[in-house]
């Protein structure tokens, strides 16, 4: 019973129509029937049809769960029920399109001990336990009417809820937060589907990434596709089936964060699907990169709460961005709204249901227009669900909204009452007292402060001299007071008292039993009341436009831009034939555009004086791991269709650094947990851009792959010692396996495509799988491989399986015995991209040697250093010096291995690694010979953008100071203020380092 | 012809491969090193400087041309301007504690247990570990193994890198005692709330357990006899009567710096060191109040925070010297890193600290903080002839190239396994 056409029906036949719908005439009655038709008649109160119509002083009617009239002040028809609500408020009932209202928790079994490879949910469903497309919110739904009452006091009347468990969650049920039975609640039993990057419950191995999340997500959706067209040649899968049968319904998914929500409609965007993201509240942090993502973002209210800075040593422990946040938060929803993006909001994330209308009040205090609130609330989340009878309070509408006895927006303002499918649930509220406030106490002889209620409550305190308390036991309501005070000497006086207007009367009874007349009266609102005033004065955010990001120190409101200009007299390390030259270097639209002596530029090109200093390019890290949330998917020995580029993080300040020590680009590789790890995302230290603004473009494709004791699991404990390969020798036929099976898809894909398509119809095709067409790729030498590898053996083994297959190792990574095969990798073509001096960590790399750069070198083998550290990468060029320390590499050729070959290594070289006229201009001006322990970057540009330079650096470094100084102040004000008494403690979070073993996700 | 003297060499290497150098033999005939830039150690350049020494100790060191052996049975090497320096220190490591990080059978550093202060390092060192000499041969030629796990861990003991075995290593046994501080505020990056919680409880259970440690140590120490021995306790004394050296571990909080010194204070313990990392500049003034010495650790690292400078690392011994701090330069923890020690005060020198300041860090401060400076840590008269000639700078990677290097005036041998197997593979593909 879908909404929308009954709007267009007349008043007349709705209520025919309702009567039948709202009948349950199935359901045997224990007792006489009792159907009543009553028809209500809500009088005075202002009408909030929609989030751009409201009626004052209107009338709504309703009869059984429907609106039959909303619209001006109208009689009230014969025989009903009529109710005068002057100055109350009523809404459409608000809509909470992420919950779990009514459903069973999600049960995490046991923890296994060691690997799990394979599903274990008991039917016929996905191999993957995070697939469960199959689930229906619906048929598990148990209506909970304790729950609900708490939810209706916060507006909310409707929910979509299901079960929100695992990376496809199936279907989810919007249900009114009915008094009556399950069925009662339903509105639409499989209203959206849901989607998220949590595998949940599932103990499965794969996926243990959020690479391996998103990896699934995207086969899944291949293998649903295929499943349709194939369904009868297939065995029967619950989970794809339902994706199937599911496909048109509203998608909803849970993205947590930010980053998160651009990943995920990445993903959406191959697939044409236009999610709803549910959020996490720091979405204004990257408004650039969210506009026009999906259907919109559902946002939480859950804001920061303060730090105790009070001891300036522990408050170090917070950072900048968490003190911007804490500030920030609550315009979430405002710059959100700005920017176009369609808002919605959830109960979810709050610690206490009841913080959700203050919470509600803060972002429309912080700028959210009120329209804009309503919306949010009401006809943004109906339309995503296209629904057209809730989410307003249109005739026909279902009768679901509630009554406030002032505008919502108001800071005193409950909701008295909800109805819902035209039944009324009365809340319990705590009311603010009206009679709350500061008064003089005046009995006998006595005159004492006296402090009714606080924000909220109904205590009554008394104060001897103004400052001291006095004991005081009682409580007061709006008509009527009693109290007790104690006095140390005297004994115990009695209060007993009524209203008079502003004040309170009535009569004492003191310890000897005498009593008379007292007077409470009204001198002022309480304190806090004043302190309200003045918090809610309109609070000063930046314009969107001023947002930072990355979101924290070094952001930027906008990239720099590429400047004309030219860097005279400096000591250019060309790295092409010229060698090391003291030239000029013009660079004009982010290219070299000329290299020479004495060049003339027009007096418009900035000049640089370079004179003394060296200008170099700027320097490629070959293996590194920064800049991702996630590196390893470590959950199958083959992770070929794991991609980095889903998960780069642009706001990884280890670019910023690294910018300062010289490096301009890096392969952001997977990790060396399996043979066969992810595809590599290769970017440009473009720092302020996104995720997909980092990457080179049109750069080669490039996979990681691993060998040695990583992939065997060696130093991984004695529980794994499970999952395939344990050694060396099962390595190799994980490289066999995966590519013979390569070959034969392959093979399966050309005899389908050359099917008539009369007989494509019938015939199976073949399943698109992502893995293996990685391995394709590489067969065909479309996908370039850097291997990890530490062994002669190994690296030997994996180039004689590449020309098995016919194809090339591209570059051997770490490579820390590369000297001993140094012959026959030259002959093969692989590159080595080495460490300088590390060893003897792994009982692998105890022959390691830091010689070992400089050996290939002089064999012939194209040689890069790379650091596989945030910290080394940005000191790359000390790290290449020792390949002149260790192995009286020149100069210029120890420069190159940081620069022009992980450059040809990455197969760049024909726009990176030299400073030539026509390359990309990334450079480095150099305060000393680069691959000295003295030098410094004091220039780094990127595109020919200035992306770092000293004096730059400085004035970050000052304004980072004023700004930290300026909200520490805001903190310690706001301590202690309303609804934030208790500070959260700064906790410092020891340093986490990412590198190639590292596992599980991370945003910092 | 060729083929000969690669056979020749093939003889020589495989006599030597794999095989740890053999440690000298005592000095018999005095050494003059002459026409070098010496940098003592504590501040001193002598630009064509000399230095003679005897029996393992200097007898002179200073400008060129004024010095006369008394005897003539003497060698003499021109140095032809290299540099010589005194033999660096390099404190709290695990070098030849471990020889394979990874392999559990080679980990020697780590006991069971939360208060251990009877262990010894020293005899857990192996001194014919594959990893001591491609340390010294960077210039590296003391060092301080010291025990890693449990609150309090254990002795260390300083070493010096040329030796048959532990007992003839040391340069001073039982240095003093290492305790890794309960750091309360801090949690690791993996932890949820509940971990939070428990790791803060636990961490508070375990200084009170520390301070009943503390306590009942002193009093031990203080009752002077005993009907019934107890090893923990006695070994603490040493920390009482001023014989030895309490070290600190308190990697980056400021917060537990102070907490951690007001902790040792209060026993009464009179040598106080903090091993502390990157953020004891915000302290700097409390350390030098407290005449608490610091082994800066961790030069190699990120700064703490997204808003710390990006140099805040390197710059932090340029801060701390102008705040009168004591303190040394360390190379993080570890074992095979430590050869990179001369480059991380090269680092110190790129970001503010003077060079001869930075020489200092790494020798004659270090052996303050050790107790050995009386002997060690400087080139002076007197003194033992620890050093090294570098050809250039041997702070920088450019010009660090070790040709000789002295311990107690023994010419010890510079080669390591390293060495050979690059000379094996660069004869396999006849390059230099």
């Amino acid at each position: 019973m879908s909404g929308g056409r009954h709007f267009f029906f007349s008043v007349f036949f709705l209520l025919f129509l309702s009567n039948l719908v709202f009948g349950q005439e199935n359901i045997p009655k224990n007792g006489v029937k009792d159907d009543r038709n009553i028809t209500y008649v809500i009088q005075g109160a202002t009408l909030h049809i929609s989030p751009s119509q409201s009626i004052e002083n209107g009338t709504l009617i309703l009869k059984n769960d429907r609106i039959i009239y909303s619209g001006q002040a109208k009689a009230a028809p014969k025989g009903s029920v009529e109710r005068a609500f002057e100055g109350a408020h009523i809404y459409p009932s608000f809509i909470d399109l992420y919950s779990s209202f009514g459903m069973p928790k999600a049960e995490k079994g046991k923890p296994s001990r060691g690997p799990q490879m394979e599903g274990t949910r008991r039917g016929p469903y996905n191999w993957n336990d995070a697939i469960r497309a199959d689930q229906q919110a619906f048929a598990v739904f148990g209506n909970d009417p304790k729950g609900s009452e708490k939810i209706l006091s916060t507006g909310f009347g409707i929910v979509l809820t299901s079960q929100n468990d695992g990376i496809a969650r199936g279907t989810a049920a919007l249900v009114a937060l009915d008094p009556g039975s399950s069925n009662e609640c339903i509105i639409t039993p499989e209203a959206a589907e849901g989607f998220s990057l949590d595998k949940g419950s599932s103990k499965q191995d794969y996926p243990n990434s959020l690479l391996g999340s998103i990896a699934l997500l995207r086969q899944t959706f291949y293998d649903a596709k295929w499943y349709q067209a194939n369904k009868k040649n297939l065995d029967f899968d619950a989970s794809l089936e339902a994706l199937n049968t599911n496909s048109s319904l509203p998608k909803v998914f849970r993205a947590k964060g930010k980053h998160n929500i651009y990943r995920a409609n990445n993903v959406g965007k191959e697939f044409g699907i236009d999610f709803l993201f549910v959020g996490s509240g720091n979405e204004y942090q990257m408004l650039r990169d969210l506009k026009g993502a999906g259907k919109g973002i559902v946002l939480p209210l859950d804001y920061p709460k303060a730090f105790d800075l009070n001891d300036p040593l522990t408050a170090r422990n917070t950072s900048l961005t968490e003190l911007m946040h804490w500030e920030l938060a609550p315009a979430n929803a405002f710059y959100l709204d700005q920017a176009g993006i369609s808002i919605m909001f959830t109960l979810e994330g709050l610690e206490k249901q009841s913080d959700f209308l203050p919470a509600l009040r803060k972002a429309v205090e912080y700028g959210l227009p009120r329209s804009s609130a309503l919306k949010a609330l009401t006809t943004a989340p109906a339309s995503f669900l296209n629904q057209k009878d809730i989410g307003n309070l249109k005739q026909g509408s279902r009768a679901n909204f509630f009554i406030s006895n002032g505008d919502l927006f108001d800071s005193k303002t409950i909701i008295n009452e909800h109805w819902i499918n035209g039944k009324r649930k009365t809340l319990k509220q705590v009311l603010e007292l009206e009679m709350a406030g500061e008064y003089r106490l005046k009995y006998g002889s006595r005159d004492l402060k006296t402090l009714l209620g606080e924000k909220g409550k109904n205590g009554v305190q008394c104060f001897q001299n103004d400052t001291t308390k006095v004991s005081t036991k009682g409580s007061f309501d709006d008509n009527s007071i009693s109290f007790s005070i104690e006095f140390k000497e005297e004994g115990l006086f009695r209060f007993s008292g009524w209203k008079a207007e502003k004040d309170f009367k009535g009569n004492f009874l003191g310890p000897d039993g005498s009593g008379g007349d007292f007077t409470l009266s009204w001198t002022k609102e309480i304190d806090q009341k004043e302190k309200e005033a003045k918090e809610g004065k309109k609070p000063v955010i930046p314009s969107a436009e001023d947002l930072p990001f990355p979101f924290g120190p070094y952001g930027l409101t906008s990239m720099p831009i590429q400047e004309e200009f030219l860097i005279s007299g400096a000591t250019v390390w060309t790295n092409t034939e010229q060698g090391k030259v003291e030239a000029d270097v013009w660079v004009k639209d982010g290219k070299i555009y000329k290299v020479g002596k004495d060049l003339e530029a027009p007096g418009s090109v900035m000049r640089i004086d370079g004179k003394g200093k060296h200008l170099t390019s700027g320097i490629i890290d070959e293996h590194s791991h920064i800049a991702l949330s996630s590196v390893n998917e470590g959950g199958q020995n083959s992770s070929a269709e794991v991609r980095m580029e889903d998960v780069v993080f642009p706001e990884s300040i280890a670019m910023y650094r690294q910018l300062s020590g010289g490096v301009t680009a890096a392969q952001l590789l997977h990790g060396s947990a399996n043979p066969v790890g992810g595809q590599s995302a290769i970017i440009k230290f473009r720092w302020g851009s996104s995720a997909n603004g980092l990457l080179i473009n049109d750069a080669d494709p490039f996979i990681k792959f691993a060998l040695g004791e990583n992939v065997k699991q060696s130093n991984w404990g004695d529980l794994n010692t499970v999952r395939y390969p344990q050694t060396r020798m099962g390595v190799e036929q994980v490289y066999e396996d995966l590519f013979t099976r390569a070959g034969e898809y392959e093979n399966e894909w050309k005899s389908h495509n050359s099917l008539s398509s009369k007989s494509k119809r019938t015939a199976l095709a073949p399943r698109k799988d992502l893995e293996l067409e990685a391995i394709l790729e590489i067969k065909n030498s479309k996908r370039f491989i850097t291997c990890h590898s530490y062994v002669q053996s190994e690296i030997n083994m994996l180039m004689k399986v590449a020309e098995r297959y016919g194809f090339r190792i591209n570059t051997f990574t770490h490579i820390l015995e590369g000297y001993k095969v140094a012959d026959i990798m030259k002959e093969h073509g692989a590159g080595g991209s080495t460490f300088s001096d590390w060893w003897a960590y792994k009982f692998e790399v105890k022959d390691a040697i830091p010689y070992n750069s400089a050996i290939m070198d002089k064999v012939g083998v194209t040689v890069a250093v790379n650091s596989d550290d945030s910290e080394m990468a940005r000191r790359l060029n000390q790290e290449a010096a020792k390949a002149v320390k260790y192995g009286g590499v020149s100069e210029e050729n120890a420069w190159k291995m940081i620069t022009l070959n992980p450059a040809k290594l990455l197969h760049l070289d024909d726009r990176m690694g030299m400073v030539k006229e026509g390359y990309d201009a990334d450079l480095v001006l150099w305060n000393n010979n680069p691959l000295s322990i003295y030098a410094r970057a004091e220039k780094t540009y990127v595109d020919g953008r200035c992306m770092y330079s000293e004096e730059i650096d400085i004035e970050n470094r000052a304004k980072i100071q004023a700004e930290r100084t300026r909200l520490v102040q805001e903190m310690l004000k706001k301590k202690g203020g309303s609804g934030e008494k208790k500070g959260r403690k700064p906790e410092r979070k020891e340093e986490r380092i990412i590198d190639c073993e590292s596992v599980g996700n991370f945003d910092f | 012809m060729i083929r000969c003297l690669v056979l020749i060499f093939l003889l020589c290497a495989g006599s030597l491969f794999s095989q740890v150098p053999s440690p000298a033999a005592p000095q018999t005939k005095g050494i003059l090193l002459k026409n070098a830039t010496i940098h003592n150690g504590r501040g001193v350049v002598f630009e064509k400087g000399e230095i003679y020494f005897e029996n393992g100790k200097i007898i002179y060191v200073g400008e060129g041309g004024k010095f006369e052996p008394e005897t003539s049975d003497f060698s003499e090497i021109d140095l032809q301007g290299s540099h010589i320096y005194p033999g660096f220190i390099a404190l709290d490591n695990t070098l030849g504690l471990t020889e394979i990080g990874a392999v559990r059978a080679s980990r020697d550093h780590s006991e069971v247990g939360e208060f251990n202060s009877s262990l010894r390092s020293i005899i857990a060192y192996n001194s014919d570990s594959d990893v001591i000499p491609t340390v010294r041969s960077n210039g590296v030629l003391i060092s301080q193994p010291s025990p890693s796990s449990g609150t309090v861990c254990g002795q260390s003991s300083i070493v010096q890198l040329d030796a048959w075995n532990w007992e003839d290593a040391i340069v001073k046994e039982g240095d003093g005692i290492f305790l890794n501080y309960p750091d309360i505020n801090s949690y690791g990056w993996w932890m949820d709330e509940k971990q939070k919680a428990e790791s803060k409880k636990r961490k508070l259970k375990n200084l009170e357990k520390l301070e009943k440690f503390f306590s009942d140590s002193r009093a031990y120490y203080e009752e002077g006899s005993h009907k019934k021995e107890n090893l923990s306790l006695k070994a603490m004394g040493g920390l009482f009567s001023g014989d030895k050296t309490l070290y600190i571990r308190v990697d980056d909080s400021p917060k537990a710096m102070i907490d951690a010194v007001q902790f040792a204070q209060k026993f009464g313990i009179k040598k106080i060191a903090i091993r502390g990392g990157k953020n004891a500049y915000v302290v700097a003034d409390f350390l030098k109040e407290s005449n608490v010495s610091l082994i800066l650790s961790k030069m190699h690292s990120n700064p703490s925070r997204n808003e710390d400078d990006v140099d805040a690392i390197f710059k932090q011994p340029a801060m701390l010297k102008k705040a009168g701090v004591d303190f040394c330069i360390c190379y993080d923890r570890g074992y095979t890193g430590q050869r990179n020690l001369p480059f991380v005060a090269g680092s110190a020198v790129a970001y503010g600290l003077s060079y001869e300041d930075a020489i200092s860090a790494i020798s004659y401060d270090a052996a303050k903080i050790a107790g050995i400076e009386k002997n060690y840590g400087s080139l002076e008269e007197g003194k033992s002839a620890t050093l090294f000639v570098s050809t250039g700078d041997a702070l920088d990677m450019l010009g660090n190239n070790v040709t000789h290097a002295f311990i107690d005036g023994r010419s010890i041998d510079l080669n390591n396994k390293q060495k050979e197997l690059a000379r094996k593979f660069s004869e396999k593909y006849g390059i230099e």
